[in-house]
């Protein structure tokens, strides 16, 4: 049994026999620590396998095609029974998309205002932060204590430490990262489970990629690593920039909370958005990237229109691909991926 | 005074002979500097066709020198911002919250702002996709809302001066421009960033929202006066609030007006154009005011009179400007009148209160914003607009890959449907896009047919 297989499984175990309230998430702005603290299951929307590409949506189809997929989405299988779904003002279209969930669904959907601008006024924003949780606290019957805050903190920083060291030794592959950071599964689990699997060989790879943009589906990956190349480093809103950064366990745990999800996130809605991009750079050069896949999801505004200017700062061999989540163009993406990956196994090639 | 009609630029041509030489003279802006030929602004359209807005050869014009005196002004914005600039006046781009912090930018000495936002309806005025095709250089192409033209500006730099600042919202607003801005940044602008949270409507903290935006206001107020040298004065701040609440009041009485019960006082075009003065005064507060002024009194004439072009009886609201304008002539042609408007730029409408503390007092006015919240506050502003005029119907012009378009259609489409009122929606095309848009010309016609079929059913 590989590796993937293994962690779907223990996934669809554990949520059949789950038990407590779940709350889904929506973007990287909202801490999984603080929903558990409040006593419930914290649960990652993104796509899963078998969401019905032809649903209704109430979007229009110029709207950002993530979105528009979410209410498809919710309804496979492991979305079943949210009890509330909570989200950050990210981008505008992620604003307005809770806004349309509100109106077709019958639980809470919360949102909170998160700053575009860094060092915004943290009493304002983390203010919103807290009354949003406020309102799961009310919904699981549960008040978030700094003890246990603190505790889902260290657990989760130990993750994060474990999963960005297994990346760094090359050691876990972007599917199960992919998986690992929209997983329900609780990170003493995931950590169980990594470290039962440490015997995980390292990943050989011909071409070393990086892959960025708007939030993965559930096929681009493996088109991507079809033909010797591997994604080393994932900027994605399912990839490496989920583990990056601790959060402090000193202090008051709210707001390092804080911090690390609204104030310090990484995303390229922020502004300006150089701090996302040389997160990027850094990226690459720890990981000795041979090229970028450089793939949003269509109509996404942060990542799609940022497009060329990522090609001309990040300075490597970059491909732009635009993936309708609604509508998927699987061949044209795997043309364009191949013939990428030729280039850069030639210039490799020639290089050597 | 002539009978209201709407003429084309051939037809102003003519007329304008009869305009006398001491009245143009006289139409001038920057009334504080010394009297120059430059800052006439009194001409036909057809002097603006020659510097390229050719548009304006197929639209119509409402007939009265009131009018003519509107368009002249807003046709002369861009040149006006140069002249600023060589008269030593600061120049301000303001970007994204659609003339919510300009009230605050006027209240400095010798500045002028202005919105590259607006150049968005550039490229239909000129019939070029020359900014657009620009835009699509740097990287936004066609999923981007038309305001990408202003970031082809930016790179053209022969739209407006180089601003000696600018000032971004983000957050709360659309993302487009937020887009543009990071864009233009990476062209060497420097763009101090205003952040606008999000406005829950119903249950949100109102007090905590403003006084976060007191916060940025005063933030940017600091910034203004580094720009400027100047110290903010709270005097000459309260000096430029009550000729910005003239203004307000201005533009309320004149849309009140537009729905005069017996004909149509005035054309959509130049109510647009009018509506969208309380961005940035067109670069001249104190003309701006004289403008409208001189506007008001003509369509309080035609209103008390009874006075306004005939066979247009079907009352519209439109929704979203459209960057083309001339889709409004086309409604007008086929016996439509826009009677009222939601724009995006309700920012724009309230009464800022010059008793409270400054900055606490743009904050309150801030709250109005339409895209700071909810789609349910925008839907509420259109159903307003819809029972206020009594129309028949309304018109959504959205744009295309624009954030919030795609998100806020169905909410309003089904509002209006819930109360019983018909309405025609479409996306705005771009310049060249001929059949796209004969397909529009067409829904309009078949959208017009069904509401004066409706209007005589009802009528027995
Ligand atoms: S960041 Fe992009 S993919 Fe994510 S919600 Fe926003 S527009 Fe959609
Ligand atoms: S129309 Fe909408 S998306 Fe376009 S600039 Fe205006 S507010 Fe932004």
């Amino acid at each position: 049994m590989d590796v993937i297989t293994g962690f779907d499984r223990l996934e669809k175990h554990y949520l059949a026999s789950e038990s407590r309230p779940k709350v889904g998430y929506l973007c990287l702005r909202v801490s999984p620590e603080y929903i558990e603290a409040c006593g419930a299951d914290a649960l990652r929307i993104a796509p899963r396998p078998g969401y019905d590409l032809s649903a209704f949506t109430p979007i229009r189809p110029d709207g950002c095609s993530f979105c528009r997929s979410v209410p498809a989405i919710l309804e496979t299988d492991v979305y079943r029974n949210l009890n509330a779904i909570i989200a950050g003002t990210c981008c505008d279209q992620m604003r307005r998309l809770m806004d349309t969930l509100n109106d077709l669904l019958d639980i809470p959907v919360i949102l909170f205002g998160a700053p575009r601008t860094w060092n915004a006024d943290p009493d304002y924003f983390r203010g919103e932060m807290i009354d949003a949780f406020g309102k799961i606290e009310e919904i699981t019957g549960n008040a978030a204590t700094e003890t246990e805050l603190l505790e889902r903190i260290r657990v989760h920083n130990n993750l994060k430490n474990s999963v960005n060291h297994l990346r760094r030794q090359e050691k876990l592959p972007t599917a199960l990262l992919q998986r690992i950071s929209c997983s329900i599964l609780p990170p003493e689990e995931i950590l169980s489970f990594l470290s039962n699997s440490r015997d995980l060989p390292a990943i050989p790879a011909e071409i070393r990629l990086l892959l960025a943009g708007s939030i993965p589906g559930v096929w681009e990956l493996d088109v991507i690593e079809s033909n010797g190349s591997r994604v080393v480093a994932d900027a994605t809103c399912l990839g490496d920039r989920v583990f990056h950064r601790l959060t402090s366990e000193k202090g008051d745990p709210v707001q390092q909370l804080y911090q690390t999800y609204v104030e310090d996130n990484l995303c390229p809605h922020r502004r300006p958005v150089t701090s996302t991009i040389d997160y990027l750079k850094n990226l690459m050069d720890e990981r000795q990237i041979d090229g970028v896949v450089y793939r949003s999801v269509k109509y996404c505004h942060p990542w799609g229109l940022l497009a060329e200017r990522m090609k001309k700062e990040l300075e490597a061999p970059l491909l732009i691909v635009d993936d309708d989540l609604t509508s998927p163009a699987v061949e044209n993406f795997r043309t364009r991926v191949g013939a990428f990956t030729e280039m850069l196994k030639m210039k490799l090639r020639r290089r050597a | 005074m002539t009978e209201p009609r709407q003429i084309d630029f051939r037809q102003w041509h003519r007329l304008f002979q009869q305009v006398p030489d001491r009245l143009v003279e006289e139409i001038r802006y920057y009334r504080h500097l010394p009297q120059a030929e430059w800052s006439q602004y009194l001409f036909p359209p057809s002097t603006h066709v020659v510097y390229g807005n050719r548009l304006l050869r197929k639209l119509k014009f409402d007939n009265s020198q009131a009018a003519l005196r509107l368009w002249g002004f807003v046709m002369s914005e861009g040149e006006r911002i140069y002249r600023a600039r060589q008269a030593g006046m600061k120049v301000i781009a303001v970007m994204g919250d659609l003339g919510a912090v300009t009230p605050l930018v006027y209240s400095f000495p010798n500045i002028v702002a202005f919105y590259p936002d607006c150049l968005w309806w550039t490229p239909f005025l000129m019939e070029s996709r020359e900014l657009f095709d620009e835009a699509g250089q740097l990287g936004l192409g066609e999923d981007c809302c038309f305001v990408r033209a202003s970031l082809g500006a930016f790179s053209r730099k022969a739209y407006f001066p180089k601003p000696d600042l600018c000032v971004g919202t983000v957050g709360a607003t659309c993302d487009d421009m937020a887009t543009v801005m990071s864009e233009a940044e990476q062209l060497g602008v420097d763009i101090h960033y205003f952040e606008l949270p999000h406005r829950h409507d119903g249950d949100t903290d109102k007090t905590a929202l403003s006084g976060y935006l007191e916060n940025q206001y005063q933030e940017l107020c600091r910034r203004l006066e580094q720009a400027t040298g100047e110290t903010f004065s709270p005097d000459r701040f309260r000096e430029t609030v009550q000729k910005v609440n003239r203004m307000r009041s201005l533009i309320a009485e004149i849309k009140d007006l537009s729905g005069a019960p017996a004909a149509s006082p005035m054309g959509a075009v130049e109510m647009m154009n009018m509506e969208f003065a309380a961005l940035s005064y067109y670069g001249d507060l104190d003309e701006c005011l004289a403008v409208l002024t001189e506007f008001r009194d003509l369509m309080k004439f035609r209103a008390n009179s009874g006075q306004g072009y005939q066979n247009q009886d079907l009352r519209l609201v439109w929704v979203t400007p459209p960057a083309d304008p001339l889709l409004m002539n086309y409604i007008e042609e086929l016996g439509g009148r826009v009677v009222g408007s939601e724009y995006l730029i309700h920012q724009t409408t309230p009464i800022i209160d010059t008793k409270k503390d400054p900055f606490e007092a743009l904050a309150e006015a801030h709250l109005k914003a339409t895209l700071m919240g909810s789609s349910a506050y925008r839907v509420n502003l259109v159903i307003e607009q819809v029972e206020r005029t009594h129309a028949d119907g309304v018109i959504i012009s959205g744009v295309f890959g624009s954030s919030h378009c795609p998100y806020e259609t169905a909410p309003i489409i089904s509002a209006l449907r819930q109360k019983g009122i018909p309405v025609l929606s479409f996306d705005v095309v771009a310049p060249g896009k001929r059949r796209l848009q004969s397909q529009i010309f067409n829904r309009m016609e078949a959208f017009s047919e069904s509401l004066k079929a409706r209007k005589k059913r009802r009528a027995g």
